[in-house]
């Protein structure tokens, strides 16, 4: 009972006029940022959070959430239309989310992402409110032994992403490897592939690989073709068949219940997880899908799992910040900076002395979820027309986003030159039957995994590789990846002839 | 006859636009459009609030927009030399950090940065401060040494790696004369969850990084790295007070980059001075545990030539560096 009343405080704190208003601010804002590659969530708070000192103190978190959480809505939508993730977070969803627009299915794919995201953001707050101090404490466990074994885990994804070769799936997941440890190395800052430019010591940016071997693949792919060959799909003169449909719905309610809570779990660990979740999400449909055959050609699951899974990670994100004061990513810690700009310590007493702040914020969430549905909605059909646009537009508009977004990362404009480079080195991958997919989740995957397994065997004290079996979280989960790497070396045992089924290594 | 006035007219024109131009040219025509800071942290970290903040005042003084720029890499590195390499017009400038001097000595191959810039003025100074996990059960400094002691390489430190933190974190424990086990984090807030869940022992960072971690009793104070007790957390005995005469801090400080003309720095030195005694961002700085310590041009030049001095005996010292003959 004590959760509604002090929610009743907060839905009082959050409806004022100045909150709402606050809130609906936050949303705009954040929808803007998501849909805009390049423009960061960490940037924009950045930018706004001198000026929130003059707010008051509740209305500017209000704000600032909003623009946090309201950027997983919009993240979707170059992914979707230009094949641009629009955050790191939407980088999965390109793969069939694009293929979706191509089957001139891009309102469903919108659509699908946008209430996607509603109900695993409402559902996320929903576990915040009422399960947020347990889970902090579980999610504190986590140790560098135990970021290992999940990341280990994590790479067991690499076979479900790649849809050809296996082979030529484990040699883009090495290759992604490789580009992950240029630059710094983690614990004696000694500088690999750096060739002596001080700009690759500070190594290789996820979303300008992502946005290079994705979206100027996708241009250098559509100058190949005559202009007169161009297909172009006619757009349904109805909103509502814009808009998934129901067979469509049925295919993604389970692929949003399972990524939801996957991505609230992932979400909750300080190291930050939520583009690992929408892997892990994507991952998991396709494993367990009757047709994974489907998954990259324009899967539906394939979009609602990984964006359901980002919203609820970014809504978990929030726990480890309200109840501990830690911050699990930049975004995150501008909020912090936020809290603290007024005075304010986040933390175990942000309940007792402040719970006006605490709850509203917790209440607001749940209103700013509604205002991003709302405003989200009208701008898919807005934005799926786009879809249906002939490549001579198209095209022009993808290099265009790319170039800008690459420059956005960091201010700076090798950058560009790092993105196009990828963007033709991933074209001749392609047209050699070498998937993105892989390269990009063990890029992600591979410099964690190495801070952790460094990490872990400092901590280790001599005893070495016996940790990773010391600790029971630690133990169970690379035991399960243990098992999920040598099943097919069994299965083949068992069978005693080589099986290639479902697009799975066998070796 | 009309002809002869329109000459009249612009040979008065062209006179006053003259007249004009060559006052401009005597007064200081600066600065006339926005001014870019470069901070080589990425947003949300401390310098980058210091950065924000002081923008948000200074431009107010400068009458133009003072725009921060996030450069992250390379540990500080990459922000630096787009500073050093920026045209000396006074409209790059760079906000810095001690990670300046102590670059040259935690990462191999970077050369000395702070000697290729101009220092403008040195705008705060923060102690920092030892925390333990309450995992360890550690109450105070005395304890924790005296387990050390007994038990080489037992307990865990956590380090920001490639910080000046981190060479301070070897140079208190050797004066200390205890041996540990340092385990890298890329940054203060990877290390504090470390502590937060025990998985590390010790760390050193800014106190207000602790903060929510000690009201949670996750982890407790053990010692504040600056001379006397700081104003923001009195209740942190410093280390000298426990016997271990050690004491640093970070600070942040506007840098341009060298050949920009004395007359452009002793303006932005004036109004980088202005803008800390202005309410507004005393008020700012306070409320989020920033001590201003504001050093003009002089002042900080013998302070950098100090910290340089120091940074480089306890790299030496530490082993961390080895002096290149």
């Amino acid at each position: 009972m004590d959760i509604f009343n002090s929610l009743a405080l907060g839905f009082k704190v959050a409806l004022s006029p100045m909150n709402l208003f606050y809130c609906f601010i936050g949303s705009v804002l954040g929808t803007a940022v998501g849909v805009l590659p390049g423009l960061g969530c960490a940037a924009t708070i950045a930018l706004l959070l001198p000026l929130t000192f003059y707010l008051n103190d509740v209305g500017a978190l209000i704000m600032l959430a909003g623009i946090y959480y309201g950027a997983m809505y919009g993240g979707s939508t170059t992914s979707i239309l230009f094949r641009i993730p629009g955050e790191s977070t939407s980088v999965v969803t390109c793969l069939d989310g694009y293929a979706m627009a191509k089957n001139g299915r891009a309102g469903a794919a919108l659509g699908i992402s946008a209430f996607g995201s509603f109900i695993a953001g409402t559902l996320a707050i929903i576990g915040l409110t009422f399960f947020a101090p347990g889970v902090a404490e579980w999610a504190l466990e986590f140790g560098p032994p135990e970021y290992f074994s999940l990341m280990v885990l994590g790479m067991t994804l690499v076979t479900f992403l790649g849809r050809g070769s296996a082979v030529k799936t484990i040699m883009m997941a090495i290759l992604g490897m490789l580009l992950g440890t240029v630059g710094l190395d983690p614990v004696n800052s000694v500088a690999r592939f750096t060739f002596g430019s001080t700009f690759l010591m500070s190594g290789l940016e996820l979303v300008l690989l992502a946005m290079g071997m994705f979206g100027i693949v996708e241009v250098l792919k559509m100058i190949e073709r005559p202009v007169q060959q161009e297909q172009v799909v006619k757009a349904p003169k109805d909103f509502l068949s814009l808009l998934p449909n129901l067979q469509e719905w049925k295919d993604s309610s389970f692929p949003i219940l399972r990524g939801t809570v996957l991505g609230f779990l992932v979400g909750v660990l300080p190291g930050g997880g939520a583009i690992i979740s929408t892997f892990a999400s994507y991952g998991i449909e396709k494993r367990i899908s009757k047709h994974p055959e489907r998954f990259g050609e324009g899967a539906i699951e394939g979009v609602a799992g990984p964006e359901s899974a980002n919203n609820a990670a970014s809504t978990g994100a929030f726990i480890p910040l309200l109840t501990l004061g830690i911050p699990s990513n930049g975004a995150i810690a501008l909020l912090l900076g936020a809290i603290m700009i007024h005075g304010i310590t986040p933390g175990p007493l942000l309940f007792k002395n402040r719970p006006d702040m605490f709850w509203g914020l917790v209440a607001s969430m749940y209103i700013g979820n509604v205002m991003l549905i709302v405003l989200n909605l009208p701008l898919v059909g807005l934005f799926a027309k786009i879809a249906y646009l002939p490549t001579s537009i198209i095209n022009p508009i993808i290099a265009f986003i790319c170039i800008l977004g690459a420059y956005g990362v960091n201010n700076n404009s090798m950058d560009i030159l790092i993105m196009i480079f990828f963007g033709v080195l991933g074209y001749f991958l392609e047209k050699l039957d070498f998937e993105p997919a892989p390269l990009l989740l063990a890029f992600i995957l591979g410099p964690m995994i190495e801070i952790a397994l460094r990490q872990s065997l400092i901590l280790s004290r001599g005893t070495g590789f016996a940790i990773f079996f010391s600790r029971p979280i630690s133990a169970i989960t690379l035991s399960v990846a243990i098992i999920l790497y040598f099943s097919p070396l069994v299965t083949k045992i068992i069978k005693g002839h080589v099986t290639r089924r479902r697009g799975r290594i066998t070796f | 006859m009309r002809r002869t006035g329109l000459g009249v007219c612009v040979g008065l024109a062209v006179m006053l636009g003259m007249m004009i131009f060559v006052q401009d040219a005597m007064a200081l025509d600066y600065p006339k459009k926005p001014i870019t800071l470069v901070v080589p942290y990425s947003a949300g970290g401390r310098t980058d609030l210091v950065g924000r903040l002081m923008a948000q005042v200074l431009q107010k003084h400068l009458k133009q927009p003072v725009v921060v720029v996030d450069k992250p890499g390379a540990g500080t590195v990459l922000g630096t030399m787009e500073v050093i390499k920026a045209a000396p017009d006074g409209y790059t400038l760079g906000l810095f950090s001690n990670g300046l001097i102590a670059s040259h000595y935690v990462l191999p191959d970077t050369p000395v940065l702070w000697k290729q810039l101009e220092a403008v003025a040195n705008i705060n100074f923060d102690p920092t401060c030892m925390a333990v996990s309450t995992k360890t059960g550690f109450e105070n400094l005395k304890q924790f040494i005296a387990f050390a002691k007994q038990n080489p390489k037992k307990l865990a430190v956590g380090i920001n790696q490639g910080t000046a933190t981190s060479l301070y974190t070897f140079a208190f424990m050797k004066l200390a004369g205890i041996e540990v086990v340092y385990v890298p984090f890329k940054g203060g807030g990877e290390g504090k969850i470390a502590i937060a869940g025990g998985h590390v022992d010790a760390h050193f960072d800014a106190p207000y990084i602790y903060k929510p971690l000690v009201d949670g009793q996750k982890a407790r104070f053990m010692g504040m790295t600056s001379e006397t007790r700081d104003k923001f957390f009195p209740e942190i005995p410093t280390l000298k007070e426990q016997g271990l005469d050690i004491t640093w801090g970070s600070w942040n400080g506007i840098f341009a980059p060298k050949g920009t003309s004395i007359e452009i720095i002793q303006l932005l030195e004036k109004a980088v001075e202005n803008a800390v005694k202005d309410k507004e961002l005393a008020e700012m700085y306070m409320k989020n545990q920033i001590s201003v310590a504001f050093k003009n041009r002089q002042e900080y030049i013998r302070f950098l030539e100090n910290e340089e001095k120091v940074y480089r005996e306890q790299a030496i010292e530490t082993g961390l560096y080895k002096p290149k003959k």
